[in-house]
């Protein structure tokens, strides 16, 4: 059994988003206190020589003796204050953590599982598996049931049936990060997700979501799409070799592409005809099938969008304006550090400088870059298809490259490609949910001390309830 | 005719606070304060008796009643001489001071009570030695220490102001029994004057019965009553556990505010120590401590040498 090292924050923490306010509480608490020891008291003894002459009364003189009550009342407008600025603080409690446990991801959506009765049986596998290596505890969470997501008993797995609804794999990573914080103590989780992710599993901006959501390796454990359909597991489509340029003189030498940028010494030019397309320069009549676009504007990318929907596919590329038919939400700052961008077939190449922005809804992604956000979407627009590259087509940090005419080729067939909702994902989007190169164990400690429960409204209400009690029992010791 | 007397306070040091006094450091020059502030337009010793023996010849003091004047000797000499007699010149005195620790108390006032009485048994003395008698200094606390014997010489009003700087309040004591001790030391009739706040344990019972005494032989008792408006309940103060300095381990939680017949009670008790000490023929000056000492001793020696320039 591995050694669990004890994190220095494996106990309960309570954080302040905004501890100015605390401090603020602190000093304001120095008021009364303040008050308390500059009001004059009467001393408890005092001289007097007739004394004699008193009569004793000694109920109202408990009543007035001041210091009793007034370290009551003290305490509570100190508490009142403090509990006030943690209130605004935004104070949360996180509670402890200890030992480390497995999660088996299961995807019970409708759409998900071609075989259902393979996959609980991974499922059960992984458990089984899990559970053996004495790693801690394991668990399933099936997702995409009709009421939601659970943790389901070994011994219920047989017995579970999935869902009615496709899931979607940002249901999966949400389910997955509410049970991992909630449902469980662990101070450290790895996952292992069984599903078989489509095209419709996939959300736009699931791939920014996933580290978010949950910042760590999934391992996933694929399930085939048919019980005789051959190969399983992530091998299947993750092990395969990163396949050669494709021999696109064959199938391509009919197309015809129109390049509206550069001329022959462009390397888009040469990547085109490499490939055996037909290029033509801007202005020349006919009708294309590929339509090479470097940041257009409006006016252009509008009637190019025309020529989409009579058949021919768009592929622009750089910067762009925000329209309709377009699959990419422009904004956000220009972003480099996205790594590589990876074609479905696996190959991946050299970093580009990327555009910002988002996929929009209904687009599916073509490429992403090396940390999982799309590096070109695409959608069908008429008998056409608009295709987005969110760098720019003549970077030479990919025109460089050997891998080139791939990325060329991709965007083309952007749309040509007989995959519907339901064709698994390209290697591409398997690594944005695998995400290999995060930690294997996720630290839950950590990740839930970025959301503790909020004890804000507590506190208010401890405010108020002070604050009436101390109103109380100023009135009745004045009474 | 009796003559008539006339005490006018000087302008300004009549309203000498205690505080004040305390600030001119010795008490001779403290009783000369207070004295020259209710002296200067006297008329009459307050303190002269009269008797039939003539004793001796005395320079003309302010103050003195004309009537004494020796004219036969003014006419062959030139200058005033007065003519004393035997009670004049000898009448022997005892200011018995109370230092009970009771007399340390200062409530309201600037000074303690012993402080207060330290003012009055200076100033006192210093008129009694102006007016040719012999005052002598006794206190009583626990016990009776007679400090300075009755006597008029030179020097002997320093000698009882040195023996009342010396007076610390502390422990607890009778007033009854100090009477009586004094009583047997006086040799002849004479005068004695009580300076305490006659707080008795026994409510003044035998307080009454010693004055009693010194009246029945003869001597004449002021008893001057010294105490704070905090002590009479004049001056309202807080809750507190409340003890008297010569019991402090009795306390009384007591809100003093708030009870309604505190002052009352005070004032009957001091009522019944008048009253008790009137019909015994003695003088009974009540005085509180934020009073200015010339005016409330001014008033009652004003008072005093009226009574004696009447007719009896």
């Amino acid at each position: 059994m591995p050694d669990v090292k004890r994190s220095p924050r494996d106990h309960a923490v309570i954080s302040a988003l905004f501890p100015g306010f605390l401090a603020a509480g602190a000093a304001l608490a120095i008021a009364p206190i303040l008050l308390h020891l500059l009001a004059r008291r009467p001393p408890d003894r005092q001289p007097l020589p007739t004394a004699r002459f008193l009569r004793n009364d000694a109920r109202t003189f408990l009543r007035l003796q001041r210091r009793p009550t007034d370290l009551v009342v003290l305490a509570m407008r100190v508490l009142f204050a403090v509990s006030l600025g943690a209130a605004f603080a935004g104070m949360t409690w996180t509670s402890p953590r200890d030992g480390r446990g497995h999660i088996v991801l299961l995807d019970a959506g409708a759409a998900a599982q071609a075989d259902w009765d393979a996959a609980r049986e991974i499922a059960a596998a992984e458990l089984t598996a899990t559970s053996s290596t004495g790693a801690g505890q394991s668990v399933v969470l099936a997702y995409g049931l009709d009421d939601g997501s659970r943790l389901v008993a070994a011994a219920d797995l047989s017995a579970l049936s999935r869902g009615t609804r496709p899931a979607t794999a940002e249901d999966g990573l949400r389910a997955l990060r509410s049970a991992a914080l909630s449902e469980t103590r662990w101070q450290r989780a790895t996952v292992t997700w069984v599903t078989r992710p489509s095209w419709r599993a996939w959300s736009p901006g699931v791939g920014l979501l996933r580290p978010v959501l949950w910042p760590g390796h999934a391992a996933l454990s694929l399930v085939p799409d048919a019980p005789a359909s051959s190969g399983s597991g992530s091998e299947a489509l993750l092990g395969a070799e990163p396949t050669a340029v494709p021999s696109a003189v064959d199938s391509v030498s009919m197309l015809v592409a129109r390049v509206t940028d550069g001329s022959e010494d462009d390397p888009l030019w040469r990547a085109l005809t490499a490939l055996g397309v037909t290029v033509v320069a801007a202005g020349v009549p006919g009708r294309p099938d590929w339509i090479f676009v470097e940041a257009p504007s409006r006016e252009v990318l509008a009637g190019l969008l025309d020529e989409a929907r009579r058949g021919a596919t768009v592929i622009a590329s750089g910067r762009l304006s925000s329209g309709a038919d377009i699959p990419w939400i422009p904004g956000g700052a220009t972003e480099s550090d996205r790594g590589g961008v990876i074609l479905e077939t696996g190959v991946t190449l050299y970093p580009a400088t990327a555009a910002g922005g988002t996929p929009a809804p209904g687009a599916r992604t073509v490429a992403v870059f090396e940390n999982a956000t799309p590096a070109a979407t695409a959608v069908t627009l008429g008998e056409g298809c608009v295709v987005y590259f969110a760098a720019s087509i003549y970077d030479p940090a990919l025109s460089g490259g050997p891998e080139y005419p791939n990325l060329v080729d991709a965007l083309g067939r952007a749309c040509a490609d007989d995959m519907g909702l339901d064709a698994p994902l390209d290697r591409g989007g398997l690594h944005a949910l695998e995400r290999s190169d995060l930690p294997d164990g996720v630290d839950l400690t950590e990740m839930a001390g970025e959301e503790g429960r909020p004890l804000g409204r507590w506190l208010i209400l401890l405010a108020l309830l002070l604050l009436t009690a101390e109103i109380g029992l100023t009135r009745v010791r004045r009474s | 005719m009796k003559g008539t007397a006339h005490f006018s306070a000087t302008e300004g040091s009549e309203l000498l606070p205690a505080e004040v006094l305390e600030r001119l450091g010795s008490l001779d020059l403290i009783a000369r304060t207070i004295v020259r502030g209710f002296i200067s337009g006297a008329h009459r010793s307050p303190f002269l008796g009269s008797g039939e023996d003539f004793s001796r010849h005395r320079s003309y003091q302010q103050g003195d009643d004309v009537r004494r004047l020796d004219w036969r000797l003014y006419g062959r000499t030139d200058r005033l001489y007065v003519r004393l007699f035997q009670e004049d010149s000898n009448l022997q005195c005892f200011i018995a001071v109370d230092t009970s620790a009771s007399m340390g108390f200062v409530g309201d006032g600037a000074v303690s009570k012993l402080r207060y009485a330290q003012f009055i048994a200076a100033a006192l003395a210093h008129v009694m030695l102006r007016s040719g008698d012999a005052p002598g200094l006794a206190a009583f606390g626990a016990d009776t220490s007679f400090i300075a014997p009755p006597r008029n010489r030179p020097g002997h009003l320093h000698d009882v102001l040195i023996g009342l700087e010396k007076l610390i309040p502390q422990g607890s004591g009778s007033a009854s029994k100090a009477l009586d001790e004094i009583g047997a030391a006086l040799r002849r009739r004479g005068r004695v004057i009580l300076l305490s706040d006659c707080l008795e344990a026994d409510d003044g019972e035998a307080l009454l019965g010693s004055v009693g005494r010194l009246r029945a032989r003869g001597d004449e008792v002021i008893v001057v009553r010294i105490a704070t408006r905090v002590e009479l309940g004049e001056v309202a103060t807080g809750p507190a556990r409340y003890f008297d300095p010569e019991t402090p381990k009795r306390t009384t939680p007591a809100v003093p505010d708030r009870d309604d017949g505190f002052q009352a009670r005070v004032s009957a008790y001091y009522s019944r120590i008048q009253v008790g000490l009137e019909e015994r023929g003695a003088e009974y000056l009540p005085i509180t401590t934020d009073q200015p000492l010339v005016t409330a001793l001014g008033a009652w020696l004003m008072a005093r040498a009226r009574r004696e320039a009447l007719p009896s």
